[in-house]
C-alpha cells in the first residue's frame, strides 16, 4: 500500500504534459520514506548510469563519489538491478566493507551512515535506480520499504510513458537540465581534444586524477572547462 | 513470404507431440499439459511470433479430431495475415481466403465470436462462402469450425480447424481448441508488451546517449575552437541548423574528427 501522500504526488505526475520526465517531488518522497535525500539515476539497457533528478545537499557529492571510484550501491543497482540496504556503512562487519574496498570509510566521510538503493526496472528490463541515504544509521522500516518499492514501480511506469510519449511526439526525453553530471561530459570532450584520445580514454584520466587526488568529479571537471587545470597523457597535472 | 513461411514451418516440425512424427505415443493428459506448457512459453529469447502461431496449428491437430489448422493475424490497421498452417494446402487456402475476403477466419474476426461448424458440401456454405467452400471441398476438406484470438474485448486473430471426415467437431473438443487459442493469445499479447516496453527502452537509451555526445562534444569543440562551452554550443547548432543537420550526428562528427573544417578551426583573423 503505497504512502496517501506520495500517492496524491504521483497522481499530480500522471498529468505533467511538458517535454521530458516530470520533475519528481523527490524532496517530499525522502521526508515520508525517512531519509535525507533521494536521487533518481537513469541506465537503459546497463548503460553508465546518469543522475538526472535529486534531492538532498549529499546526494551529488554521493553519486560523485562512486563515480570516481567506479563501484558502488547506486551503480549496482542501476546497472545490475541489485537492491542494496546499507544501514549503516560505519559498520565494518557489513559486507559492503569487502565488496566496495575504500568505499564506505569515503561516504561516512560525507557525513553519510545509510544507503539504499532500490532498482526502477519493469520486470528484466533495467531502467536505472532510485538511491536514498540517511546521516543518521539505522535500517528503513518495513512500511518505509513498502512505500519505496512503491515509488520504485510508479517511476518505472513514468519513465516508460514518457519515453513512449516522447517518441510519438519527437520531443526529447530528456529536457534541460537534465544530466547532473553534464559538466563531467564537457570536461571529457575537451580532455579528448587536448590529448587527441577518445572520450572513453579521457574519463579514465579525469576519474584517475579525481581519485587519485581525493576530489570530486565534479570539482575537477570544473577545473579542466576553466582552463585552470591541464592534465598530459603522463597522468601529470599542471594548473 | 511463402518461403519465410516454409522455412518457419520447416523450423515447426522440431515441435513433436505423440506418435505423428514417429516419436513414442504420450498418454492424452501429458499431451495436453505439453501443448499448455508450450504455449504459455513466450518469455524466452528469439521468440517468434510466427513458429509460435505453427506451434498452435501442429498442436491443434495432434489433440483435436481435426485434419488441419490454419491461424490468421490481424495488424494494427485491421489487416488479417496468413499467420500459420498445419500444412502447405490449409495455408494455400488461408491465403485465398485473405485474398477474397470471404471464409470462416473473416467472420470470426469481424464478429468476434466462434464460427460455429460449417460443413462446405451445403447450399448454405456455397451462398455464405461462394469462393472459399468449393476451394476447400477441392482441398479434401468436409467441414470447418473457428475460434477468435481474444482477450477481452481484443481480438487479434483467429483460429481455423478443418476436418476431412463426416460430421461436426464435437463440442468438447471445440472448447479445448478454444483454451488453445485463448492461451495462444495471452502468449502474443504479452510478447507484444515486452517488445513495446524493450522498444522503449532502447528509445530512452538512444536520448541519454545522445545527451552525453552532445556535452561531450561541446567540450571538444570550446577546445579547438578556443572558447568557452556556451559559446561552442551556440557554433554547434547554428551548424547543424545550416545544414539541416541532427545535432547528435553533428556531435559524433565533431568527437570523431570528421566535421566540417569550418566547424572544427577557429577562422582566421
Amino acid at each position: 500500500m503505497i504512502h496517501p501522500v506520495m500517492a496524491d504526488y504521483l497522481r499530480a505526475l500522471g498529468t505533467h504534459s511538458g517535454p521530458g520526465l516530470a520533475p519528481l517531488p523527490l524532496a517530499a518522497c525522502a521526508d515520508m520514506l525517512g531519509l535525507d535525500g533521494l536521487g533518481l539515476l537513469l541506465a537503459p539497457g546497463a548503460r553508465p548510469a546518469e543522475l538526472v533528478q535529486s534531492s538532498g545537499e549529499r546526494t551529488l557529492a554521493l553519486e560523485d563519489l562512486q563515480r570516481v571510484q567506479g563501484q558502488g550501491p547506486s551503480l549496482e543497482a542501476a546497472c545490475h538491478g541489485a537492491l542494496m540496504l546499507l544501514p549503516d556503512v560505519a559498520d565494518t562487519s557489513a559486507f559492503a566493507v569487502e565488496r566496495w574496498p575504500g568505499l564506505p570509510g569515503a561516504i561516512e566521510a560525507l557525513d553519510v551512515r545509510a544507503v539504499f538503493a532500490f532498482p526502477v526496472r519493469i520486470g528484466v528490463i533495467a531502467l536505472g535506480a532510485l538511491i536514498g541515504h540517511r546521516t543518521r544509521p539505522g535500517p528503513m522500516s518495513t512500511d518505509e520499504l513498502a512505500d519505496a518499492f512503491g515509488l520504485a514501480d510508479t517511476i518505472a511506469q513514468i519513465i516508460i510513458a514518457t519515453a513512449a510519449h516522447a517518441e510519438a511526439s519527437h520531443t526529447l526525453v530528456l529536457d534541460e537540465p537534465g544530466l547532473h553530471f553534464a559538466e563531467v561530459h564537457q570536461a571529457t570532450g575537451m580532455l579528448a581534444a587536448q590529448l587527441d584520445s577518445d572520450c572513453d580514454h579521457a574519463l579514465i584520466r579525469l576519474r584517475g586524477h579525481a581519485f587519485s587526488h581525493d576530489r570530486p568529479l565534479l570539482d575537477v571537471a570544473r577545473d579542466v572547462l576553466a582552463r585552470r587545470l591541464y592534465l598530459d597523457d603522463n597522468g601529470i597535472a599542471s594548473n | 513470404m511463402a518461403t519465410e513461411n516454409g522455412r518457419l514451418w520447416e523450423g515447426g516440425l522440431r515441435i513433436t507431440l505423440g506418435g505423428e512424427w514417429g516419436m513414442p505415443e504420450l498418454p492424452r493428459e501429458e499431451q495436453l499439459a505439453a501443448a499448455f506448457v508450450d504455449l504459455a512459453d513466450t518469455l524466452v529469447q528469439d521468440f517468434d511470433v510466427i513458429g509460435f502461431l505453427h506451434s498452435l496449428a501442429e498442436h491443434c491437430v495432434a489433440l483435436l479430431d481435426v485434419a488441419a489448422a490454419g491461424v490468421l493475424l490481424t495488424t494494427p490497421g485491421g489487416q488479417l495475415v496468413d499467420a500459420a498452417a498445419s500444412d502447405e494446402r490449409t495455408r494455400q487456402l488461408e491465403l485465398a481466403s485473405i485474398e477474397w475476403d470471404e471464409g470462416p477466419c473473416r467472420d470470426c474476426f469481424r464478429t468476434k465470436r466462434q464460427v460455429p461448424n460449417v460443413p462446405f458440401a451445403t447450399e448454405a456454405a456455397r451462398m455464405r462462402w461462394p469462393r472459399f467452400a468449393p476451394r476447400a471441398l477441392e482441398a479434401g476438406f468436409t467441414s470447418v469450425v473457428a475460434a477468435p484470438l481474444r482477450l477481452h474485448n481484443q481480438v487479434i486473430g483467429a483460429l481455423n480447424l478443418f476436418r476431412d471426415q463426416p460430421g461436426p467437431l464435437d463440442d468438447s473438443q471445440l472448447r479445448l481448441g478454444q483454451a488453445l487459442a485463448d492461451t495462444a493469445t495471452i502468449g502474443v499479447l504479452q510478447q507484444r508488451a515486452v517488445s513495446e516496453q524493450m522498444t522503449v527502452t532502447a528509445q530512452l537509451q538512444t536520448a541519454l546517449d545522445s545527451r552525453i555526445i552532445i556535452e561531450q562534444a561541446k567540450g571538444y569543440l570550446a577546445h579547438r575552437r578556443e572558447t568557452g562551452v556556451e559559446e561552442a554550443f551556440s557554433l554547434m547548432r547554428r551548424h547543424a541548423r545550416d545544414r539541416q543537420m541532427r545535432l547528435t550526428e553533428l556531435a559524433r562528427q565533431v568527437l570523431r574528427g570528421t566535421a566540417d573544417p569550418s566547424l572544427l578551426e577557429r577562422p582566421r583573423q
